[in-house]
C-alpha cells in the first residue's frame, strides 16, 4: 500500500519535524566534508577545499529550505494559519463573514461600488434578503478576499 | 556542459534511481557516481540532490538509512524500494522512447 507508506513518511516528518531537520543538516554536513576531504587529497589547501566545495554544492540555506518543502508541510502550515485567521474573523462576526464569503463566491472578490454590487446582487434573487438584512447596511460591503473593511458607508 | 538546472526535474530522478539501483549509495557517492559515468558530461550541481532525493523518498520510491561508512562516519544511505524499481523501469522506457524520437528528428535530413 504505496500511499499508506506515503503517509507514514510524511506523519514521521511533521510529528518530528525538528529531529528531520537536524538530521538533514547533518546528512549535508557530510556531504561537504567528503567534498572537502577529497578537495584536499587532491592537493588543495583546506581553505580552498572548504571553498570549492561550497562551490559546487551550491546555497546550503536555500537548499535546506527546498529540501523541507518537499516534506509536504509548508503549504499545508499556511492553510492552517489562513483558516485560523478565518475562523478569528467568523468568530467576531460570524453573519458578516459568511456573508463576505458568500458574496466574494458568487459576485467575485473584486471591490466594486456599491450601487454595481448591488444591481449585481438584486439579480441573485436568491441572495437578495440576505443583502437587505438590516445588519448589513451599517457595514462595509465590500471584501477582497475576505479582509473586510468595516469603517463608514460605502461608496456610491 | 549541463547545469542542474538544465536537467529537467524528472531527468533527475531517473539518474538518481539509476544510480542507487545496483546498491545503497549516499548523496555525495551519488553526486560522484553521476559525474563519472558521464564523463563529467553531467555536473549535477550537488546540492540540487538533496530536494531530490527527499521528494523521492516522500513517494516512497527510495528508502534511506542511517549507516556507518567506511571511514566509521554516519552517512544517510538511499535504496530503491519495489516501487521504485517499478518507477525506475517505467522512467528508464519512457527515456529511451523520448530519446529515440527526439534522434529521428534531429538525424533525419
Amino acid at each position: 500500500m504505496l500511499w499508506i507508506r506515503r503517509f507514514l513518511l510524511r506523519l514521521q516528518t511533521l510529528v518530528r519535524r525538528h529531529r528531520s531537520a537536524q538530521l538533514l543538516n547533518d546528512e549535508i554536513q557530510f556531504h561537504l566534508e567528503q567534498q572537502i576531504a577529497e578537495n584536499i587529497a587532491a592537493g588543495m589547501t583546506r581553505e580552498e577545499a572548504r571553498h570549492t566545495a561550497m562551490r559546487s554544492f551550491g546555497n546550503p540555506t536555500v537548499l535546506k529550505e527546498e529540501t523541507r518543502d518537499t516534506w509536504g508541510w509548508t503549504r499545508l502550515e499556511q492553510i492552517a494559519q489562513d483558516l485560523r485567521f478565518a475562523a478569528r474573523m467568523l468568530r467576531k462576526s460570524p453573519g458578516f463573514a459568511w456573508i463576505q464569503q458568500l458574496r466574494v463566491l458568487l459576485v467575485g472578490g473584486v471591490p466594486l461600488p456599491y450601487r454595481r454590487a448591488r444591481r449585481r446582487a438584486r439579480g441573485l434573487f436568491f441572495l437578495a434578503p440576505v443583502f437587505r438584512a438590516p445588519s448589513f447596511s451599517s457595514a462595509g460591503l465590500f471584501s477582497i478576499n475576505g479582509f473586510c473593511r468595516q469603517s463608514g458607508h460605502p461608496p456610491g | 556542459m549541463g547545469k542542474p538546472n538544465d536537467l529537467v526535474q524528472g531527468t533527475l530522478d531517473l539518474l538518481i534511481l539509476k544510480t542507487i539501483a545496483p546498491e545503497p549509495k549516499h548523496g555525495w557517492a551519488i553526486a560522484k557516481r553521476i559525474q563519472q559515468i558521464s564523463r563529467d558530461v553531467l555536473q549535477v550541481q550537488q546540492g540540487s540532490l538533496y530536494p531530490a532525493l527527499h521528494r523521492l523518498e516522500q513517494k516512497a520510491w527510495i528508502k534511506a538509512k542511517w549507516k556507518e561508512t567506511e571511514t566509521g562516519r554516519q552517512a544517510k544511505f538511499y535504496s530503491l524500494t519495489a516501487a521504485g524499481r517499478a518507477q525506475l523501469e517505467k522512467e528508464a522506457a519512457n527515456w529511451s522512447r523520448l530519446s529515440s524520437a527526439i534522434n529521428l528528428v534531429v538525424e533525419t535530413t
